[in-house]
């Protein structure tokens, strides 16, 4: 019970874990490209104003005859102030020797040579760090023609970003605002979907948990068409608990009444053997009296034992049993009280090892069943030989040189409580039943064969397990 | 006459970069623990009950101001670098400060009073205005003679031309090259148009007076050794005008110029809480009125953080903007460009002095 509540919020944490990493990886892409998007904006719509101020500026350098005449444009400075909070520095050089403004402006990268010389070049543009402060640099070259050779006139121009940074941050953040909305309702939603997935199965269990425990009614439940099988298997499986229920309970009742007529005979036998005077034909009474005790007491071995069997076929996991092996332990087993009866037995095992997958105690219980069978048929001083074979499949053998089986009574005999002709048959007409649950259980089939020349000869092949010889 | 005036303007700001400066302490009123070092270009008589005032909140502060001209402060403060023992840097000559600030000697400084203020009156948080300054002629009456008041540029030079003898060595100006405020105007008034090259023109052929201060051409004015005062500091002009009823004063129709002083908290200032506490108090609604009783223009509306632009003149009012615009006029090469156009037009034409029509 601890495990199965236990094991809901794992399922819930582990999917909710998995799909919210996925979307926290989505979100953190997209917030990555909107980051680089909005400066790359940022960037262009200010660069634009930078372009245009620091033309203006390309004609501050002129050549009089008194020499160098700076004048720098005002307009220049004023469009700049479009970003009003950013600090503005600018670099005049002339043939590559400073001439006026921030002579420390770092050194802008070099830049490739044209393939014709213009008076004028387009400006280009620059990250750069300056005083502390992030900046951007625009630099125009100009070449003055005012004499020859020429005067080349390199004008850099500088901005902080602050204006930039704000323009980035306005088109950032209702993006990230927009991006973790989504993320947080995405998970919301994720969250109420395995929340709605899984409550079929909390239905489920609590209906269950609910029920009488003699209540065997199928499960009826509202439930979504996904969990429906869900539904049918546990439906099925109450179903069968049904019917197994019902043939336990009929199997008591059929076993109540056979275990009624022997004590019924033994109370007559009882009775006959009280009121008889001659001691002689009293102790041909008793005697008879004993076997019949004897007989009950198989009887209900072998009640117990198909109970145990019913339990362990419900209950066991099949394992890998070598064949061989477990033959000879029931043949070593059965071979002494054989003898008591001056019966032997003969074990032949197959070539090769003979694994099948198996209950072990089923197994030597249906095989106690058959070859006990076999030595309690056969004649005094015979043999019951025990064979394995590996081909087609791996089968046992046990043959008797007992009186047989006519046709007709070869399907009876598997019945529960058939005992057949009562002359041959001493039994508690379980054994054989018992022997094709086990058989049926494992996937096997049992023959009944005539021996050559007389007797009986029960097949076992365990046709399912063909492909493992 | 003029030349020779000039040159010995310029070499002594040259070889004596430092001025022996006016000083004023302001002693604590209790034990004093700190000293507030203010550089101002602005009279002391204008700031003395404010800085009191302010002493009323911290009573263990003194406070030395050290009174230069615009210039001079500048020059100063950058000579000193590291060692400045500046905390408050004020001064009207706006491009002067703007620089300061763009060249990273200036500390920012934000406090709820400052984040109120509108964006026309700070600088990236380091630079803030705390009074207007309208830029106004100012006549002698009695010299003027039987001529009207003239009411616009335009008049002005009408009025030179018609009547050159009268105002011929009587006009005073600023000296562009020893004053920044001076210099910082006559870059605005070149950029307004042509106008004011003519009027250079004029005031050249007529052996204008150059002079550092308001002041100094404002007692000239009122002692009646000049007729004209072309761009005159209002609130300096508005003392005057109260003391000596003979000068009348005028924002021209045409256009007004309008500065502000500014202060800023240098990266060095040794006491930047305290100094920025003060920006706080000069631009409280108590700082403001108190600016306002002696003779300055605050920026903010009383009882509100608004812009006061209403300064009584007629025409339209050029603000002169907070913003990088003003850095073009300090580089070196520009100033130097413009200083020595400036001094062309004002000394061109004194052969042809007396051309009456």
């Amino acid at each position: 019970m601890n495990q199965t509540r236990g094991y809901h919020p794992a399922l819930r944490r582990r999917l909710l874990l998995l799909s919210g990493m996925v979307l926290v990886g989505l979100a953190l892409l997209a917030m990555g490209l909107m980051i680089s998007y909005s400066k790359k904006t940022a960037d262009r719509s200010y660069d634009i104003m930078l372009n245009s101020a620091i033309l203006q500026m390309a004609n501050a350098v002129r050549r009089t005859e008194q020499g160098l005449n700076v004048d720098i444009p005002v307009s220049a400075f004023t469009t700049l102030a479009l970003a009003p909070q950013d600090r503005v520095f600018y670099r005049i050089s002339i043939n590559g020797n400073f001439l006026t403004g921030y002579r420390s402006l770092p050194t802008p990268p070099p830049r490739p040579p044209s393939q014709r010389q213009l008076t004028l070049q387009q400006p280009d543009f620059f990250d750069a760090e300056f005083d502390g402060e992030p900046i951007r640099v625009a630099r125009l070259i100009r070449l003055n023609t005012e004499r020859l050779p020429h005067d080349e006139i390199q004008i850099e121009l500088a901005q902080t970003r602050l204006a930039r940074q704000q323009l980035a941050d306005d088109i950032l953040y209702p993006a990230l605002e927009l991006i973790l909305g989504l993320l947080v309702s995405a998970l919301l939603l994720l969250w109420l979907g395995i929340y709605y997935a899984l409550r079929p199965f909390a239905l489920i269990a609590r209906a269950l948990a609910r029920r009488r425990p003699r209540d065997l009614t199928p499960l009826s439940l509202p439930v979504p068409k996904e969990t429906l099988p869900l539904l049918n298997t546990i439906n099925h499986f109450i179903a069968r608990q049904q019917q197994m229920l019902s043939r336990l309970e009929a199997r008591t009742s059929v076993a109540a009444h056979q275990l009624r007529t022997p004590l019924a005979s033994l109370r007559a036998l009882s009775e006959n053997a009280r009121d008889e005077q001659d001691a002689n034909k009293q102790r041909v009474q008793l005697c008879g009296l004993i076997e019949q005790c004897d007989q009950l007491a198989l009887t209900i071995d072998h009640l117990l034992n198909q109970a145990m069997l019913d339990h362990r076929f419900h209950s066991q996991e099949l394992i890998p049993v070598e064949l061989n092996a477990l033959v000879r332990k029931v043949c070593l087993a059965l071979a002494v009280p054989a003898l008591q009866r001056r019966v032997a037995l003969s074990f032949e095992a197959a070539d090769t090892p003979l694994w099948i997958r198996g209950d072990e105690v089923a197994l030597t219980q249906m095989l106690n069943n058959l070859i006990d069978n076999a030595v309690v048929h056969s004649p005094p001083d015979s043999q019951v030989e025990i064979l394995l074979r590996e081909a087609p499949e791996p089968t046992v053998l046990i043959r008797d040189r007992g009186p047989g089986i006519t046709t007709a009574e070869k399907e009876k005999v598997f019945e529960r409580f058939y005992r057949g002709n009562s002359d041959r048959y001493r039994g508690s007409g379980l054994g054989m039943a018992i022997a094709r649950d086990v058989a049926e259980h494992h996937g096997a089939r049992i023959l009944l064969r005539d021996n050559e020349p007389g007797g009986l000869q029960v097949e076992i092949h365990f046709e399912s397990h063909r492909s493992l010889s | 006459m003029i030349l020779p005036r000039l040159l010995v303007s310029v070499l002594s700001l040259l070889l004596l970069p430092v001025q022996a400066a006016q000083e004023f302490l302001l002693p604590a009123q209790a034990g004093s623990q700190q000293q507030l070092v203010i550089y101002s270009a602005t009279d002391y008589r204008h700031l003395q009950s404010l800085l009191q005032d302010f002493q009323q909140e911290h009573p263990r502060l003194s406070i030395r101001l050290v009174d230069l001209n615009t210039l001079e402060l500048h020059e100063r403060f950058l000579n000193e670098g590291q060692d400045s023992p500046a905390d408050l840097l004020i001064s009207s000559a706006m491009d002067l400060q703007l620089k300061l600030v763009n060249d990273g000697h200036a500390r920012p400084y934000r406090s709820n009073q400052t984040l109120a203020l509108p964006a026309e009156t700070h600088w990236r948080h380091e630079l803030f205005a705390f009074t207007f300054e309208p830029v106004l002629t100012v006549f002698n009456r009695t010299l003027l003679g039987p001529h009207p008041l003239p009411r616009s540029r335009q008049e002005l030079l009408t009025l030179l031309r018609q009547d050159p003898a009268r105002f011929a060595g009587r006009i005073a100006t600023y000296d562009i090259a020893s004053s920044g405020v001076g210099y910082l105007l006559a870059s605005q008034d070149s950029q307004q148009g042509l106008m004011y090259g003519r009027l250079l023109e004029a005031f050249g052929s007529l052996s204008v007076h150059l002079d550092d201060t308001s002041n100094g051409m404002l007692e000239s004015l009122a002692h009646g050794k000049m007729a004209i005062g072309y761009n005159l500091l209002g609130s300096y002009v508005s003392s005057a005008l109260a003391s000596y009823p003979q000068l009348e004063a005028l924002a021209p129709d045409d256009y007004t110029l309008m500065l502000m002083r500014l202060a800023l908290i240098p990266k060095t200032a040794p006491h930047p809480t305290t100094a920025g506490k003060l920006i706080d108090f000069m631009l409280s609604a108590r700082g403001q009125t108190l600016l306002a009783q002696n003779g300055l223009h605050p920026v903010l509306k009383p009882d509100s953080d608004q812009l006061r632009l209403a300064v009584q003149a007629q025409g339209p009012i050029t603000l002169i903007p907070l913003t990088p615009a003003l850095l073009p006029l300090q580089d070196r090469l520009a100033r130097k460009h413009f200083i020595d156009t400036w001094t062309r037009s004002i000394t061109a034409a004194p052969a042809e002095r007396v051309s009456p029509e």
